[in-house]
């Protein structure tokens, strides 16, 4: 008797509680949205983000600290925007903040984010910013070539993105898979060169190759340096604040390559999310993360470049030297991008390998 | 009579309520799935699919996943067929404790074994490279990825279906049949084939469902070792991250279909060999092997086994110990300590998964108990078509694979529904207890199947008839004969939620992070030994779960 008694209250406790969970973001989203008069900041932020953790930490905890909101957030990496999109019409998240410039492209024609007008919008280059204040772009994310010196020497590193094609290197390079939001974002970037001189198909040829010289696609980025720092592999390409963290904390003996068409430098954007719970907060966080003092911090302790200039003077020295940037259309990339990473992922990847065991 | 319509009341609200349920989370969401797997630009037909097929590579994935399917089928039954034949023919020493290692696998969730595995037998792993040493060989004597690598992993994992399952059959062959059978002349491979086999052959079937849906929607291990061998399940992931979710809808579709189609065919095939179960007489009495040379061989192989389960283990509570950075580069760790264990306990948003992840496992037993048994009750009693629709119903998710379970669920509940009182759930706390709820539905009701159906219900009547409430009945008779089954049933699902992957990567949300998915994450961000410790921590909460099974079900021992 008594279980029955108590499987029932706990079943009332459970739907009662599940009533209340789902009832509340939605009350407050629609007492929001229509006035927005009142800007009093609400006591919880919710972040999605492409961040790692201790970033994220960092940047919450300060928050936290001046303005008394509590910050949960979680890192979605490459899943990111499918999830904001999943959540569109019942948004549990305050803040985007992650993830390329095409992405908030894109993603603002789906009319996902609420615009916001943080004080040093003015400052920021027309590139880094969305013309209506939709997203923000306040970190610049490199993503470089890079060897282990212990494998190979200057001359025999690949100069530039076209040699990873190359023969010689078969089975010296390994990369992350298309989890990662920086390397979708490198694919395209890639492609994008070909595209724009009409010449796409030796973008897949080129893809094509570099398969057939990859060594292997990690999950994550852990086993990808690991691979390198073990000398499996010679070759790869990541963020190149990765690079930094791998060279400086874990000692491992990498050379970044600058490359000759240059790198792939994409712009981390933030944005705040339209019919959020927090609004008010979300605003505030839009104008605290992409403030030169959070930029400077990001830039000392994480070696994530700054967009703003007044930020970047108190930044580590080598991120006053410029590597050649690749050029690319990101308002392109944000209308193809789907398209193409499509193509990559199920007819180039791997092609004609399928079956056969290593 | 007015008992009479109350009961009746009751039991149409039961119903109702059963059903409101089954068809809101599970039938609604599949429809929706395979509606959106035909909206394509120009509107609703079949060109996804036209395209989809007309593609070789897409066709080698499909190929790659009934391959998938059907190998791990093969390894398995292999395995754990002949393991549950020495172990219940053979005097083993110490038989207890080895039957406990060869159910261990069981406590440790697939993430962490296949991160375990790849930092043993990856190209630069303890074992590789130690292997590599000793032999002083040039080049590493194994790859550890592709087809192989995942074929390991799902041979680990999964080998205890059929180890259980057959053991538990053997248990009921009457040894005084093999014995007469004996007497007459027959032979070894005669009484196998007459005697044995027809008996573990549900054992057999049942188990061979179970891996094959397991095996083709698995995705950890091909995501992480699987290299170029590419399979429905990852694809599907791709095309939802490309933000093309019609594509992933006839992804999941297809895979839908191929668990369905496999279930019912093996199912079928059951119902025409299904035989009276034998009433056990005499328990099979084991025998030594007589040949020294053959009883040497028999226990270097059941010695390399026990082995090649229990490494991995060690290794992730050693790992657990390591100094994460020292294993970016050195292949034998150097750098040992209590570190992570301090950085687990320490810190609330790193312990906070652990909690997540225990309080979501408890809501699925609590709930999943709610919803079994009252049908499984009613099912056992009677054999109605409401009921047989019901458990028709609640078994489905067993031939759904995690993955399409909740594509389906991002599918229905991302748009108000009505079935939640026109709620949105897509990233809610909720979403996951209700996955796993789903997922845990079918084993639930199968143990109380089996719990209700052992019970002789003239023991009821001879309660009642002598004056007993139905409560009281309930209470002194009902509730102490079948408890123990459904106990052990609700610590196998609680083992099995606590730990899940594939479904809480797709549905977690801020509220919610489970420690599967803060396992991976410590991975993906260069802090491996983090990442083990969340290992160790779940392997021992599983391990007091199994302890509890192993008391309560003696069936198992």
């Amino acid at each position: 008797m008594k279980k029955v008694l108590i499987l029932l209250l706990s079943l009332v406790l459970v739907f009662g509680l599940a009533g209340c969970n789902s009832n509340t973001p939605k009350d407050d989203a629609s007492a929001e949205t229509p006035t927005g008069a009142s800007s009093e900041l609400e006591d919880k932020l919710v972040i999605y983000s492409t961040h790692s953790e201790e970033m994220l930490e960092a940047v919450s905890d300060a928050f936290t600290e001046k303005t008394g909101v509590e910050v949960e957030f979680i890192n979605l990496k490459g899943e990111l925007a499918d999830r904001v999109r999943a959540e569109k019409e019942n948004p549990q998240a305050d803040i985007m903040f992650g993830g390329a410039s095409s992405l908030f492209i894109e993603m603002t024609e789906e009319g996902i984010f609420e615009p916001t007008t943080p004080t040093w919008a003015g400052e920021l280059d027309s590139m880094f910013k969305d013309s209506e204040g939709n997203w923000y772009g306040t970190i610049k994310t490199p993503v470089m070539m890079f060897y282990n010196k212990e494998m190979l020497t200057n001359e025999q590193a690949p100069k530039d993105w076209a040699d990873l094609a190359k023969e010689e290197y078969k089975g010296l390079i390994v990369s992350r898979d298309s989890a990662s939001s920086s390397i979708r974002s490198t694919m395209m970037s890639l492609i994008f060169q070909s595209y724009r001189n009409d010449k796409i198909d030796e973008a897949w040829s080129f893809l094509k190759n570099l398969d057939t010289n990859m060594k292997n696609y990690y999950n994550s980025g852990t086993m990808l340096f690991q691979s390198i720092g073990k000398k499996e592999a010679a070759i790869s390409y990541a963020t190149q604040s990765s690079i930094i963290d791998n060279i400086t904390q874990n000692n491992m003996p990498l050379e970044i390559i600058d490359a000759e068409s240059g790198s792939v430098i994409i712009t981390d954007g933030v944005a705040a999310i339209k019919s959020a719970p927090h609004p008010n907060a979300a605003k505030a966080f839009v104008e605290f993360a992409g403030s030169a003092e959070i930029q400077a911090m990001f830039a000392n302790e994480f070696n994530r470049i700054p967009t703003l200039n007044s930020a970047l003077k108190d930044c580590p020295e080598w991120m006053q030297t410029e590597y050649k940037a690749m050029d690319v259309d990101w308002s392109v990339l944000s209308e193809k991008q789907s398209e193409w990473l499509q193509k990559w992922d199920s007819e180039i990847r791997n092609a004609d390998k399928d079956l056969k065991k290593e | 009579m007015k008992k009479n319509s109350f009961s009746a009341i009751l039991k149409i609200c039961c119903y109702f309520v059963l059903f409101w349920v089954l068809i809101g989370v599970i039938v609604v969401p599949m429809l929706n799935t395979i509606g959106l797997s035909f909206h394509t630009e120009s509107g609703v037909d079949i060109q996804n699919y036209v395209d989809y097929f007309s593609l070789e590579n897409n066709l080698n994935v499909i190929k790659n996943t009934l391959f998938l399917g059907v190998l791990t089928i093969i390894l398995c039954g292999i395995v754990g067929t002949t393991l549950a034949f020495y172990m219940s023919f053979i005097k083993v020493k110490n038989q207890k404790f080895i039957h406990m290692i060869l159910l261990s696998p069981m406590m440790v969730p697939g993430v962490i074994i296949v991160i375990a595995f790849i930092q043993l037998y990856g190209e630069s792993g303890l074992v590789t490279k130690s292997i590599q040493l000793i032999l002083g060989l040039k080049n590493i004597p194994f790859h550890f990825n592709g087809l192989g690598g995942i074929m390991f992993v799902h041979t680990y994992t999964q080998y205890v279906y059929f180890y259980l399952n057959v053991y538990i059959a053997l248990k009921y062959v009457d040894y005084s049949t093999i014995d007469a059978a004996r007497g007459l002349g027959a032979s070894r491979w005669k009484i196998f084939t007459s005697i044995l086999f027809p008996e573990v052959l549900p054992a057999l079937l049942s188990s061979a469902i179970i891996t094959f849906i397991s095996g083709i929607s698995s995705f950890s291990a091909p995501n992480l070792i699987g290299g170029r061998y590419r399979v429905l399940s990852t694809q599907i992931m791709i095309a939802k991250a490309n933000n093309y979710m019609n594509i992933a809808s006839m992804q999941v579709v297809i895979l839908m279909i191929m668990g369905i189609s496999v279930m019912y065919l093996i199912r079928y095939y059951e119902s025409k060999c299904a035989q009276e179960s034998m009433i056990r007489v005499v328990p099979i009495s084991k025998q030594k092997i007589e040949m020294p040379l053959l009883r040497w061989i028999v226990n270097i192989i059941i010695g390399a086994t026990i082995i090649l389960i229990i490494v991995p283990i060690i290794a992730i509570f050693l790992l657990s110990f390591v100094k994460s950075s020292s294993m970016m580069m050195d292949i034998f760790p150097k750098e040992f300590g209590l570190l992570n264990y301090k950085k687990l306990f320490s810190k609330r948003r790193v312990f906070k998964p652990f909690l997540n992840s225990i309080n979501m496992s408890i809501i699925t037993v609590v709930v999943g108990l709610c919803i079994s048994i009252p049908t499984a009750y009613l099912t056992t009693k009677r054999k109605n078509k409401i009921n047989r629709i019901a458990e028709l119903l609640i078994m489905l998710p067993l031939a759904m694979p995690v993955s399409t379970i909740a594509i389906n669920l991002i599918n229905a509940f991302n748009v108000k529904n009505i079935f939640i009182l026109n709620h949105i759930l897509i990233g809610t706390y909720w979403i996951l207890p209700i996955a796993y709820i789903i997922t845990s539905l079918p084993l639930f009701m199968r143990t109380n199947i089996i719990a209700f159906e052992s019970f002789n219900t003239s023991l009821e009547h001879a309660s009642r008839s002598l004056g007993a409430g139905p409560l009281y009945t309930f209470k002194r008779i009902t509730a102490p004969i079948i408890s123990p089954a459904i106990i052990s049933g609700s610590a196998l699902v609680f083992i099995k939620t606590i730990g899940e992957y594939t479904m809480s990567a797709l549905l977690y949300g801020v509220y919610n992070r489970t420690i599967s998915i803060a396992m991976v994450n410590a991975m993906q961000e260069y802090d491996i030994g983090l990442s083990m410790s969340y290992g160790v921590l779940t392997i021992l909460i599983c391990f007091l779960a199994m302890t509890l099974i192993l008391k309560l079900d003696k069936e198992i021992l």
